[in-house]
């Protein structure tokens, strides 16, 4: 025991855990059932608050779809970016990752709910033809130079394309990191899975395509979230130029991801009763990457900020209007307090991030920062009208329109509905990796050292 | 792969302290070349300074040459030393003991060479003083905070005076070593410099919560230093492709590259010039590998979306610029090499494991990097200047002097003196980080298999 | 009164240890003796006394006073020389962030190091009994002892395993 009376959490036996997770498997609570209940319910409302919109709206009209886009630039951000974590944990063999990995990875097919999102809202932007897009493409008649001429299908194909990569990646990442406790599964109810037996060989295979895939992952998220905040937000604006903003929406990604895992992590440790597997060092390993996310987060955001402020071209000072401190400014001042100024605070102190609640009240700002976030620019890009999109520059920054019932209603359904696949997996599949658990628990033993004890982490490779 | 063979103390003494203590023959001859160079330097800046500054290849439109590439190059190096040292620190990752000396007084020089470019450069570097400082002398005439010009020096003043700090703080045990290993006045210089140092579990424990945080201190100034240095260019909106958001990481990025790699460079040149096979290993190497691989993509992706947000623009003067950069002679073959040597040859061989465990690619191929990324530094800073504007009536193509050159070749050889002095001062290699690891490394026994594991402190 | 040293092999490091438990049981507290290592061992491996200081307080005021300092250098020379350049007010709050931020910085930096000599009870012009072998991997464990103890502590180092006893007096 360390001097100050502090003690490594007692390692637990493989076949110890094995058995827990494999018997809580086997029931499904009823606080369970009724979270399923309120995430379907939600989902339902959010689909009605879909047909409701298109029939009283339709799809002529880009201004009443800002906040569906903004659930989609959301979910990209948190839910389907939870699993970032984990793929850049794992391939630093991080083990502290191991009690959170399934369930973040589970969050990957959150990608499921974007495409759906997604299929309808690429039928309300404009052709890429003679306006500023990454397809560089002229009619020819609009006297732009260096265009490439017409590209069939931009940018809503390449965009569909790329996103379908993604949803393929995140179903194939879930199915092979789950695939050795699926076969353990299902030979518990007496389900005889013939393609897996465990071999040394089948192992190997297993854990480098789990890497494999996941930098498939991972690189496709960040590509897509690169292309869906340029063609989706961007290039609706007329003016807005900001080479960084992709890259930001990555970072945002990243913090996003993160904030995901730890208030999952909370409740899955509070609720689903884990405090034998989730410890408070977890929380406390990744507030650090979490207060550095937030850092990053004020860096990039800043990067931007001071190039248009310096620069005082009118062109750029009204994009600023526009995101910064004109119609949405209540929205940009939300996210700056809770992407940065708040989780920043929180975070500073090491007796916040050596806590289990620190943490996750921390991921929660952020959670709802990222959210404000969006709809800033989402929202705020989306209410520029068609008319004015292939111009220069914005010279009427249009009013703000705040959300209605439906909005909420899609946004929340939304929302719900990536949850709720996580849900739904997690009795198919348990919400705790068995298999790379086990892995880790046989690599960590608690040992005395002199006069204190130690944990002793095994490094294979 | 782990290679560790846990020595016992006084052999790392005394291999980690062997040209400390007595220094080959061969050091002496390449600190004497390297002298006469830093010399005949230093009298061409005097020289450059007495006639003035009309003696550089500088004229309009280009005043900034290649005194203001090297500025930004080495600049970016010093970023390797304390990001590598901080972010493997505050990770804990174990394989960083070696490195993180040698990357921090990296940090020092390169950041203390860097910042002697733009003085050189102002041609009357004394004016510098109250361009830069608060400093009034009754005139009534302050600096004007809101130029980046007045951000550089508040940026590097701080980035150095930390990172100095830093290897100081580090130093205080392994003074302590050469304490008790010297005698006469050396022993009495390093016992002042020890403090009175015994190896107190407070004092132990204080520098292992020094090095966390002053790691977490200096990460973000790290960041802060090229972002600045990259809005000196990217807060201008007369200058095609200079007026970028995406600047200030993309030069923080691309310097993280360049200087990763110098220190790959530089560990391989200890190895090989000191003999410390058993302390940098095969392991290191292949870790730093693998680590500028995620950071060499990392860079792509910045320098793709920068390149492409030229085009993005669709207006003809950004397009224009590309075209010069990219399509352009004498820019074209420059553009070629720096593509090929910053990314597409070694970026892609770093992936196979058989090149990351042999040392002398790895040598060669970290070496290129650094030529590619001088040359980005190049490409960045001159065509954008050289492209005619409309208002430009004196305009032709920028050559570097003879002068200009030498002053750059003497940056070098002055950095490469600087850390062979400092080799023989004190130890590349921290004594007790390596004492540590060998304290702290155990195995776990699976089945038949030992596996080689760590003692940590939960 | 004499100051003791204890020196144990590295290898020996549980005698060391033995020897702390040792002097516990001859009546001397873990406040009365000091192990002294050449490199870091983990927290409490000789069951020494555990380390309390405030070494994280001194970053942040080191950081609030370089943000002072930075504020009012920067606001203070622009009002004296109120030049207005590029269309930008006298007050540039971003431009001013820039340097308040390097001077917050800076602040923090030079305090934590401050603060780790002060901490760490350094520079120390007389540091107590020492013996060159700590840098060489033995461990140390010293005591101030009145002098007719001297032999029984002696005695009780030797038997834990000592490899060689300093007495200074």
């Amino acid at each position: 025991m360390h001097s100050n009376g502090h003690r490594p959490a007692p390692a637990v036996a493989v076949s110890e855990f094995t058995e827990d997770i494999v018997g809580r498997q086997a029931i499904t609570g009823p606080r369970y059932r009724r979270a399923m209940v309120i995430l379907g319910g939600l989902f339902v409302l959010g689909v009605i608050g879909f047909i409701v919109r298109a029939v009283t709206d339709g799809f002529d009209d880009r201004l009443p779809w800002g906040y569906l886009a903004a659930t989609a630039g959301y979910l990209l951000t948190t839910a389907c970016a939870a699993p970032l974590a984990i793929i850049g944990l794992r391939a630093i063999k991080a083990h502290w990752r191991r009690p959170l990995a399934r369930l973040a990875e589970l969050y990957s097919l959150g990608t499921v709910v974007v495409l759906a999102i997604f299929v309808p809202l690429m039928f309300l932007i404009p052709s890429a033809v003679d306006r500023r897009t990454m397809y560089f493409q002229s009619s020819g008649t609009s006297g732009l130079p260096g265009t490439l001429g017409r590209i069939p299908g931009a940018p809503q194909a390449y965009d569909l394309a790329l996103l379908i990569a993604l949803v393929v990646a995140a179903i194939g990442l879930v199915w092979a990191s789950t695939r050795p406790d699926r076969v353990l599964l299902g030979n518990r109810r007496g389900v005889h899975r013939g393609r897996w037996w465990g071999s040394i060989k089948q192992w190997r295979v297993t854990t480098v395509g789990i890497g494999l895939i996941g930098a498939i992952y991972f690189v496709t998220l960040i590509g897509f979230n690169s292309m869906y905040s340029l063609d989706f937000a961007m290039a609706l604006v007329p003016g807005w130029k900001d080479a960084i903003f992709p890259a930001f929406q990555g970072i945002t990604a990243l913090q996003g991801g993160l904030a995901t895992v730890i208030v999952s992590m909370y409740v899955l440790r509070r609720f689903g009763k884990m405090e034998r597997y989730i410890h408070m060092e977890h929380f406390w390993a990744a507030s650090k990457p979490l207060l550095a996310f937030c850092l990053l987060w004020f860096y990039f955001g800043w990067s931007t900020f001071i190039i248009l402020w310096y620069g005082r071209m009118p062109v750029e000072q009204n994009v600023m209007q526009l995101l910064y401190f004109g119609p949405y400014s209540v929205f940009f001042y939300g996210a700056f307090l809770l992407c940065f100024v708040a989780p920043f605070l929180t975070l500073l102190w090491n007796s916040v991030r050596k806590s289990c609640l620190g943490p996750t009240v921390a991921a929660t700002f952020i959670l709802i920062g990222n959210l404000s976030d969006k709809i800033r620019l989402y929202a705020g890009s989306w209410s520029v009208p068609n008319e004015v999109i292939t111009d220069h520059a914005l010279e009427v920054v249009p009013a703000a329109r705040y959300p209605d019932a439906f909005d909420i209603m899609m946004m929340a359904g939304g929302i719900a509905g990536a949850i709720f696949i996580v849900l739904w997996m997690a009795r198919r599949v348990s919400i705790i990796s068995i298999w790379e658990m086990s892995e880790g628990l046989r690599l960590r033993v608690v040992r005395p050292f002199l006069r204190t004890h130690v944990s002793v982490l095994g490094k294979p490779e | 792969m782990q290679q560790r063979v846990a020595l016992p103390h006084p052999q790392i003494n005394a291999d980690l302290l062997k040209n400390v203590l007595k220094a080959p023959a061969w050091y002496w001859g390449i600190m004497a070349f390297l002298g006469g160079v830093v010399i005949f330097g230093s009298v061409l800046v005097a020289y450059l300074l007495n006639k003035g500054f009309g003696l550089s290849g500088a004229h309009r439109p280009v005043m900034w040459g290649i005194l203001i590439v090297d500025f930004v190059f080495w600049i970016g190096i010093s970023h390797a030393g304390v990001m590598l040292s901080a972010i493997l620190r505050l990770s804990k990752a174990e394989w960083r003991r070696p490195a993180t000396r040698a990357a921090e007084v990296l940090t020092v020089f390169s950041l203390m060479i860097a910042a002697l470019h733009p003085v050189v450069h102002a041609g009357r570097p004394w004016r510098i003083i109250y361009w830069s400082f608060p400093y009034d002398f009754s005139r009534g005439l302050w600096v004007n905070i809101r130029s980046p010009l007045v951000w550089d020096p508040s940026a590097i003043f701080t980035y150095l005076t930390g990172s100095t700090l830093f290897v100081i703080v580090a130093l205080i045990p392994d003074m302590a070593v050469i304490r008790d290993r010297t005698t006469g006045i050396r022993h009495n210089i390093y016992s002042v410099m020890a403090m009175g140092w015994r190896g107190t579990p407070r004092q132990w424990k204080l520098q292992v919560v020094a090095g966390f945080l002053l790691s977490a201190l200096l990460l973000p100034v790290f960041v802060s230093v090229h972002s600045i240095v990259s809005w000196d260019f990217a807060v201008m909106i007369g200058v095609e492709g200079y007026h970028v958001t995406i600047f200030a990481p993309y030069f923080v990025i691309g310097a993280v590259l360049s200087g990763v790699s110098a220190v790959v460079t530089m560990m391989i040149l200890m190895k090989w010039m000191f003999g410390w096979g058993n302390y940098i290993r095969q392991e290191h190497i292949e870790n730093l590998a693998k680590l500028l691989v995620v950071i060499g993509t990392g860079w792509l992706y910045f320098f793709f979306v920068e390149f492409i947000f030229a085009l993005y623009s669709l207006e003809s003067q950004e397009i224009a610029l590309r075209e010069l950069q990219a399509f352009t002679w004498p820019y074209w073959p420059l553009a070629l090499v720096f593509i090929f040597l910053s990314y597409i040859i070694p970026i892609p061989m770093w992936m196979f494991p058989g090149v990351r465990r042999n040392i002398r690619i790895m040598f060669w191929s970290s070496l290129v990097v650094n030529v590619g990324m001088w040359l980005e530094r190049f490409l960045i800073i001159v065509p954008g200047l050289a492209r005619k504007q409309v208002w430009t009536f004196d305009w032709s193509t920028y050559h570097p002097s003879f002068i200009e050159v030498m002053i750059v070749v003497t940056a070098y050889a002055l950095v490469f003196l600087l850390l062979l002095t400092f080799a023989k001062l004190f130890p590349l290699i921290p004594l007790f980080d390596i004492k540590e690891g060998d304290i702290l490394g155990d195995e776990i026994v699976i089945g038949k298999r030992r596996v080689p594991a760590l003692r940590v402190e939960e | 009164m004499a100051q003791m040293l204890g020196l144990f092999k590295e290898e020996e490091a549980e005698a060391a240890a033995n020897a702390t438990e040792a002097l516990e049981r001859a009546g001397y507290s873990n406040e009365h003796f000091e192990v002294l290592t050449g490199s870091p061992y983990p927290e409490g491996a000789f069951g020494e006394r555990e380390v309390k200081h405030k070494l994280y307080v001194f970053p942040f005021m080191g950081a609030l006073l370089g943000l002072s300092v930075a504020l009012l250098l920067t606001s203070a020379t622009q009002m004296a020389y109120p030049l207005i350049v590029g269309g930008k007010p006298i007050l540039s709050m971003p431009a001013m962030t820039i340097i308040a931020y390097e001077g917050t910085m800076l602040g923090a930096i030079l305090f934590t190091v401050m603060g780790i000599f002060f901490e760490s009870r350094l520079p120390n012009p007389s540091p107590g009994i020492y013996d060159p072998r700590i840098t060489a991997g033995y461990i140390g464990i010293t005591l101030t002892v009145s002098d007719d103890r001297v032999n029984a502590v002696d005695q009780l180092f030797r038997r834990a395993g000592a490899a060689d006893v300093v007495i200074q007096r």
